[in-house]
């Protein structure tokens, strides 16, 4: 996806201006040392306080990692969908989505404002407008990319160190999962379900996302890889011809089960249905792109590899 | 255009030919003579392991079900559809326009909501809930467009409008107050979530079939109640009564064509008015014929949205709305010629 492949170069692109700037340390809580003009992942120059001290978090993957990396206590605003981890909770929420409450976040007195790519660039602009400063932070579609976030998001908030050693472990853990697949002597196909809605004509992931990387790195491989689109509506028809060995079922949280799936019309001769290998899965663990990308691979690796990690 | 002889061996051809075109075609080919031998074969195909199961599966188990349920969708909104026109004296009367499918719309959509669609309860429920809010916006279409004795196009357009916009809202509020229903509930209000399974299929057959039986039988009533109500009285008919059943039958056909498959317009307006312009208006021909073809331009409608790959991302709703929105212009823009 090139406005992921945007976003990283944009990240590694403010580390060298970090490290060019040799920002200095500054205890959390005290007022911010400066300013400094950073690109975001919109290709804007914005002139962001360093470190920022109030920020409202506008995205449930950029709230993730700000608490992953000891930020969470500079976090004074949500969106209706950080809801993760558990003491993001008790952080205002100011609404979702195109019913963002500009009111509420501009009450809330934040001297940064992040968001992530499920808002628009014309809601980013509306930040602006009413005078806040409004830092867009890229998807990253690799887990190199998640982790230049991760260092993006620990100089903007001063805590380069924490975000370091989460770098360290994200890395460590890929790298796990990645010894225990690559003996594996096959590599299942995988059909990712996204919405059923019409279980004729179900959504799936193509090639350029990360589930399609993260099914990929669990050692399996994804039958829509080869699509020409990034989330292709597919027909049960070809699905049935397709006969994927496993099915995820991202939508489970939508009411979707391995049991419904298995009494729709036709989908019971697919292998997947057959050997028992469709399996419920929580979507958020791919479909937000934070510090648990990495459960969601682990939990991808253990349902396409069981073997690999047993005992 | 002069009437032809024998309406109903070309209607049925085509019927015929467009329902074996979408067990024959979809998204995955399969060659017609296997097609054949499949269909032959009969069900039990299904059970080979190799590839030949595989398209066993796909014809039996996938192409045949949504066939026929669009057979039937398309029969119950050109059957309706004639029969409003005829009732409401008004040729721009469609089940979409008039208000049946969206109320219908909101109450499969309240039905689906507390229930889940495919639960046996709801099989027997959204049907009915169904029909409950196509009756109850029919009847405020009827009560607010009325003018003295008539239906005039005008007032029937607007309230259709109102009552529509207002039926649309509410079943988005209500679809809206369930998480993640945007993209069912974008689907739905175009003709999009087809429960293509024997299930749903079952829970309004009864309906659809029930109603156009009453239509078809009674379809001179409507023949008579062209002449004007009082005319029709005293010709001997009971009017009141007479409306009533059909109104009834009508709305029971089209609420139970919008419970599983979603609001599809125009097929219900286009495919009577084509059966006119060809075999004429007398309404024991109409209903029938307009039955027949609503079932043959909706499975074509379904095909083209199988088959045309830029399309496999639209509702059928879309495609109909595609080929009627234009038609429903040149009828408006004639009826204006006629009144000038």
């Amino acid at each position: 996806m090139t406005r992921g492949a945007r976003g990283a170069r944009a990240a590694a692109g403010l580390v060298l201006l970090a490290i060019a700037c040799d920002v200095r340390h500054s205890e959390p809580g005290a007022p911010p040392l400066g300013r400094k003009a950073v690109q975001d992942g919109l290709g804007r120059s914005v002139d962001v306080p360093v470190p920022a001290q109030r920020i409202a978090s506008v995205g449930p993957s950029n709230t993730e990692i700000l608490f992953a990396i000891g930020a969470g206590g500079q976090v004074v605003a949500r969106d209706d969908f950080s809801d993760q981890p558990a003491e993001a909770r008790s952080i205002p929420a100011v609404g979702s989505g195109t019913s963002l409450g500009l009111e509420r976040l501009v009450a809330s007195r934040p001297d940064l404002v992040l968001a992530a790519e499920i808002y628009a660039p014309e809601q980013v602009r509306a930040l602006e407008n009413a005078l806040l400063t409004a830092f867009f932070v890229a998807n990253p579609t690799t887990f190199e990319g998640l982790a230049s976030n991760v260092g993006l998001l620990g100089s903007l908030t001063g805590h380069e160190a924490e975000a370091t050693k989460l770098q360290r472990s994200i890395q460590s853990r890929v790298q796990a999962v990645a010894e225990r697949v690559h003996n594996a002597e096959d590599r299942p196909t995988v059909f990712y379900e996204l919405d059923a809605t019409d279980p004729q004509q179900p959504w799936t992931a193509g090639p350029g996302g990360f589930i399609n990387t993260l099914i990929t790195l669990a050692g399996g491989r994804n039958v829509a890889a080869g699509d020409d689109q990034p989330f292709p509506r597919w027909s049960a028809e070809r699905l049935l011809r397709e006969n994927p060995q496993v099915i995820i079922v991202g939508d489970a949280k939508y009411g979707v089960t391995p049991d419904s799936v298995r009494a729709r019309a036709g989908w019971g001769r697919i292998a997947a249905v057959r050997d028992g290998r469709v399996h419920s899965f929580d979507d958020d663990l791919v479909s937000r792109p934070g510090p648990r990308l990495v459960d969601g691979l682990e939990a991808m690796a253990r349902l396409l590899h069981p073997e690999a990690f047993r005992g | 255009m002069k009437p032809l002889r024998s309406p109903y061996t070309p209607c049925i051809l085509l019927l015929g030919a467009s329902f074996l075109l979408s067990v024959a075609i979809g998204a995955e080919w399969i060659p017609p003579l296997r097609v054949a031998r499949i269909l032959l074969g009969g069900p039990w195909l299904s059970g080979d392991p190799g590839p030949e199961g595989t398209d066993a599966t796909i014809v039996w188990s996938l192409r045949l079900p949504r066939a026929v349920l669009m057979a039937l969708v398309g029969a119950a909104l050109g059957g309706s559809g004639a029969a409003y026109q005829g009732l409401l004296r008004n040729p721009l009367a469609d089940p979409y326009l008039i208000g049946v499918a969206p109320g219908a719309a909101l109450g499969a959509a309240i039905a689906m909501v507390v229930l889940g669609p495919a639960s046996m309860l709801g099989y027997l429920a959204v049907p009915a809930a169904a029909f409950a809010g196509g009756i109850v916006m029919v009847l405020a279409v009827y009560r607010i467009a009325r003018v003295g004795e008539t239906v005039p196009v005008t007032t029937l357009v607007l309230a259709g409008i109102a009552v529509g916009a207002f039926s649309n809202g509410l079943t988005t509020f209500v679809m809206l107050l369930k998480k993640g229903q945007v993209e069912r509930l974008m689907l739905f209000l175009w003709g999009g979530v087809g429960l293509f399974e024997w299930g749903p299929i079952a829970a309004i057959a009864p309906y659809i079939l029930g109603g156009l039986a009453v239509l078809i039988l009674f379809a001179r009533l409507l023949d008579v109640l062209q002449f004007g109500d009082e005319q029709a009285v005293q010709l001997g008919l009971d009017v009141e009564r007479a409306k009533l059943l059909l109104i009834g039958a009508a709305t029971l056909v089209a609420a139970a064509a919008v419970a599983f498959v979603g609001v599809i317009g125009f097929v219900g307006l286009v495919v009577p008015h084509v059966v006119r312009l060809v075999w004429g208006a007398g309404h024991r021909r109409l209903v029938p014929l307009s039955t027949i073809c609503g079932a043959a331009l909706l499975l074509g409608a379904d095909l083209l949205q199988r088959a045309v790959p830029w399309l496999s991302r639209t509702p059928v709703g879309v495609v109909t709305a595609f080929l009627g929105a234009p038609f429903f212009v040149y009828l408006l823009r004639r009826e204006r010629a006629e009144h000038s």
